[in-house]
């Protein structure tokens, strides 16, 4: 089965609607025009050397 | 080589090196009977009167208070009772950290009532050792929006010329520092608002280890990213007041228990020994770089040396991944706060801020987890770079306060934050050290940091302080032209 690969716009949407938001339509052409830019950028994070296996840097204490 | 009292100004806009009060000769001054805190506080304010509208410096002031203080503190001085290393000097808070004086606006219209709580545990201390709070300086719209002339707060101005931005977020504390209406100022840094300002304004400004100073009483903008610091006119200066400054406190559970030195006892004016690595990010900033900018980062490490310092060029690892790190962490802990009132309150806040804050909730969570993972990664890498230096110097920024024109036209276009060095070092957690180190060929100031390993503040500031023996590029006042500007 063949699917269309959603659009830059529609996976703004997505988050901004799940969260409740309502920017206008300008803010939103902004975002999407940012979005694979950022994209890009979070794709270096999965790809560091070293990074693969690594603890993230949050801790949690067990005691209040 | 011996750096020089000579440089490019702003012509007319600078007042002759020795108008500059510091807070360590205030003290003194103070001590030896030859000024009185009524007077510096008087002096403070008229320095206010004059230039914090045109420049954009408070949100508040608090003028009848700080008189009253300030004849408290003359008073104590006279009796001989004694006295905290901050007694008398005239102070001022950003306005995300709350003080008992009046409302923390944030500068915003969202009202956040958990930003005024009485004095945050930062003011306690200020307070404790005997400083003034003259009032609430300017920032970015809960620390991280942009200059907004359509909201009713001040457009935080640098004020070396007032066709260009004091940088963020601590604007006010950057410009009133410069001017000369407070001594000291505390700032918050997330991703470089200590630093940035301090750059563009051509002041001394401390970024801590994170975790060394309690964040209770500021506004959240990255959980596990937000520091508070000093920023003031000399190393020195910013080693009084973190004397007062660091240390646990409870109501804080990122603060760590480590022992904390007297830092003003660590200001030997000297280097011997002291082996600093040298990266000037030119590969970063590139074609954006300003021309004055590494001939005058270069005269900076020369001076150190002269100090006694080993220079090597070392370069800073994964510092693209980093940088980035920093921006998603500090958008996805600032979204997650501000989600309830962005829901209901959306035209509140500033365009700037809104879009910023939006752009937080198009990261997922694994996306976030994994910039914490690629955190813990960069830790393990600098700390490898730490083992063969103690300090690495880089530039602040790769240019001098942006104009406003250029902010309209950047937005908050990647190319900006090119040229600022700064949120690499939030994402690590290390204490990094701004200095002023020159002019470019328009009159803008320029700045070296200088970072350690965690919790060594103490070299530092002595490194700092060094560097500031040898130079006065932290002593210049500026002094606007105001009608030209008007």
């Amino acid at each position: 089965m063949s699917q269309t690969a959603p659009t830059d716009r529609q996976i703004v949407d997505a988050p901004l609607t799940l969260h409740g938001i309502t920017p206008s339509e300008d803010e939103i052409a902004k975002l999407v025009e940012a979005y694979p830019t950022t994209r890009a950028a979070v794709a270096t994070l999965y790809t560091m050397e070293g990074v693969r296996y690594e603890e993230p840097a949050v801790t949690f204490d067990p005691r209040v | 080589m011996t750096a020089t009292t000579t440089g490019p100004t702003m012509e007319g806009t600078a007042e002759a090196v020795g108008a500059a009060r510091t807070i360590a000769d205030s003290a003194a001054a103070l001590r030896a009977g030859e000024t009185t805190s009524v007077a510096l506080v008087r002096e403070a304010l008229a320095v206010a009167d004059k230039y914090d509208a045109p420049v954009g410096v408070f949100i508040d002031r608090y003028r009848d208070s700080a008189l009253a203080a300030a004849e408290m503190a003359d008073a104590a001085l006279a009796s001989g009772a004694p006295v905290g290393p901050l007694h008398g000097i005239p102070l001022g808070i950003k306005d995300i950290i709350s003080t008992t004086e009046g409302p923390t606006t944030c500068q915003s219209l969202v009202h956040d009532p958990a930003a005024s709580v009485g004095d945050a545990v930062v003011v306690q201390r200020l307070r404790a050792a005997g400083g003034i709070v003259m009032g609430k300086l300017s920032t970015c719209e809960f620390a991280i929006g942009a200059p907004d002339a359509s909201k009713p707060f001040p457009v935080p101005k640098t004020p070396w010329s007032l066709d260009h931005w004091a940088g963020g977020s601590s604007s006010g504390s950057g410009s009133s520092v410069a001017l000369g209406a407070v001594q000291g100022a505390l700032g918050t840094d997330t991703g470089g608002s200590i630093r940035m300002p301090a750059a563009y304004c051509g002041i001394t400004g401390l970024m801590p280890t994170f975790g060394r100073v309690p964040k209770s009483g500021c506004a959240p903008l990255g959980y596990s990213l937000d520091h508070i610091g000093p920023m003031a006119r000399t190393a020195r200066d910013c080693a009084v007041m973190f004397d007062v400054l660091a240390g646990p406190d409870a109501s804080d559970p990122t603060t760590l228990d480590v022992p904390v030195p007297v830092y003003t006892d660590a200001l030997t004016g000297d280097l011997a020994g002291v082996r600093i690595g040298v990266d000037s990010l030119a590969r970063i900033g590139g074609d954006l770089q300003d021309p004055a900018l590494l001939p005058a980062f270069e005269a900076a490490v020369e001076a150190l040396a002269e100090r006694g310092a080993q220079v090597v060029e070392v370069e800073l690892p994964f510092y693209e991944e980093l940088s980035f790190a920093d921006w998603l962490i500090m958008l996805s802990e600032a979204a997650a706060y501000h989600l309830p009132d962005l829901q209901t309150k959306w035209e509140l806040y500033g365009a700037p801020t809104r879009a910023t804050l939006a752009n937080g909730l198009l990261y997922s969570a694994a996306d976030y987890v994994q910039a914490q993972r690629a955190r813990r990664v960069g830790q393990k890498a600098i700390a490898k770079v730490y083992e063969q230096v103690d300090l690495i110097a880089t530039p602040t920024c790769a240019t001098g306060a942006p104009s406003f024109a250029h902010l309209d036209e950047f937005g908050v276009a990647a190319d900006f934050f090119r040229t600022i060095y700064t949120g690499y070092w939030d994402t690590t957690g290390n204490p990094v050290l701004s200095l002023p180190m020159g002019f470019t060929g328009n009159g803008l100031p320029l700045s070296l940091q200088l970072a350690g390993r965690p919790f060594e503040e103490a070299l530092l500031l002595r490194a700092g302080d060094a560097y500031q023996q040898l130079t006065d590029w932290h002593l210049r006042v500026p002094r606007p032209a105001l009608e030209a500007s008007a």
